[in-house]
């Protein structure tokens, strides 16, 4: 069995079958320092676009559809993120059945995947996958994954352009995500947009929006409707102009700098869970019953060894 | 322990050719997410070569081919080709549908890995899979 070694060289040089098993590493493990550290090195500039919203809005519709655009002229990732079931550990990985004929396409590399480990894998996973194909000389990384509204806080470091996928029939949506994505998603998708209620919620959005801008973008609202490739010139247009728009603005450095923070935040929670969960399965009852004490005296265990338990 | 074990088990499920029958490999889809996997399933009307790019790209541990259209002989022998040429073969490669026995047979000399024929148990497939993958881990 060859080495990662081998297979980061034949990478580089576009030999697909290497790059697969390079991100087979970093979505199963195990995790090699000296590939990480090989990754980072290479501290490649990719382009990242993050595509989310509820399940059954049409994100892996619109995201094959995006791929001949993205693919001119230079290789893409698609990166598809699908929940696992806490109870039977298994995922179904749909994603992929949305292709069709463009899963054929020379410059596209699909990968997807069920983050595993810690609550903290999957969007670190992702990320470091999209460095990874920016190492090998891909152009852009789309990342399509599942929004679940306020409490995504770490989807807005993820990616240079983020576009919130909403469709008609989750009008109400609007109303759980007011404070969450709603406040820094950079592209506004309604999606099915040949649906009743697509007018109604655009005039919803724009409303809620109208307070942005002041970085000097005004988050677009697109429809769309994927299914019969209706709306797509034109989102794609709004990707590329947002993308033009951090770089003559100097705010795409601001955006990676916040992106390195949020990667080693997230490594540091997946690596203190780790920690902190083997610790809690054999934490004495006692800790329990105060569980804000237990807290401390885990973590003081954790980290410093046995002596801190008194 | 074993289905701790499985829930390492990636695997790429697809129908091949001109068969547009998916209920049966949507039966076997759930029953092994249930069992702990990682299922992608690419779909109908795959072609062999779409498959393959597909289990490369995912970097599955096996794949799944549903076939009822009576045309395994030459879809399969096409997998094998590919799977060779890709050089995919630490890949499983394993199938279900109508497919005579006396097929059945020659195919898994020629190098597909297994072959069930109707009236196969879920747990039939999960437990070859459990054997052949958890075993060199």
């Amino acid at each position: 069995m060859k080495g990662w070694q081998s297979f980061f060289k034949e990478a580089l040089r576009g030999e697909e079958q290497a790059v697969a098993r390079i991100l087979t590493l970093l979505e199963r493990g195990p995790l090699d320092d000296d590939l990480l550290k090989k990754i980072y090195e290479s501290d490649s500039q990719i382009y990242t676009i993050a595509l989310t919203g509820s399940t059954g809005v049409g994100k892996s519709s619109l995201v094959a559809q995006l791929t001949d655009f993205l693919a001119r002229g230079q290789y893409v990732g698609i990166i598809a993120m699908d929940p696992r079931s806490s109870i039977s550990g298994g995922a179904f990985l749909g994603d992929r059945i949305r292709l069709k004929e463009k899963a054929q396409h020379p410059r596209l590399f699909f990968r997807s995947f069920a983050p595993r480990g810690t609550p903290f894998s999957g969007y670190i996973t992702a990320k470091t996958m999209a460095r990874a194909l920016g190492a090998f000389g891909f152009g852009c990384v789309l990342i399509e994954t599942q929004g679940a509204g306020q409490s995504d806080w770490s989807l807005q470091h993820l990616a240079d352009t983020t576009v919130l996928v909403l469709s008609p029939e989750g009008g109400d949506e609007i109303q759980m995500m007011k404070r969450g994505l709603i406040e820094w998603a950079d592209i506004f998708v309604i999606n099915k947009a040949d649906r009743p209620g697509a007018k109604p919620l655009e005039y919803a959005l724009m409303h809620e929006l109208k307070d942005r801008g002041h970085t000097g973008w005004k988050p677009p609202i697109m429809l769309t409707s994927a299914q019969n490739g209706q709306g797509m010139d034109e989102l794609f247009e709004a990707i590329e102009k947002h993308h033009h728009f951090l770089r003559t603005h100097g705010l795409i450095d601001q955006r990676r700098k916040s992106h390195q923070e949020l990667e080693c935040l997230l490594w540091t929670l997946s690596m203190t869970w780790q920690r902190v969960h083997r610790k809690l399965e054999h934490a004495p009852k006692q800790f329990l019953k105060n569980p804000y004490e237990g807290a401390k005296k885990i973590l003081a265990e954790a980290f410093h060894g046995r002596k801190k338990s008194s | 322990m074993a289905q701790k074990g499985l829930s390492s088990i990636k695997i790429l499920l697809a129908k091949v050719g001109l068969d547009g029958h998916d209920r049966g490999i949507k039966v076997i889809a759930r029953a092994l997410r249930d069992a702990g996997m990682d299922v992608i399933y690419s779909g109908i009307k795959q072609t062999p070569e779409a498959i393959m790019d597909a289990a490369l790209q995912e970097g599955v541990d096996a794949i799944g081919i549903s076939i009822l259209s009576g045309a395994h002989m030459t879809l399969f022998s096409e997998l094998l080709k590919l799977r060779k040429r890709k050089k995919l073969t630490d890949m499983l490669l394993i199938g279900g549908g109508i497919i005579p026995p006396e097929d059945i047979e020659k195919l898994e000399k020629k190098g597909v890995n297994k072959l069930w024929g109707p009236d196969t148990s879920t747990e039939d497939i999960i437990h070859f899979l459990k054997e052949k993958l958890l075993q060199s881990e």
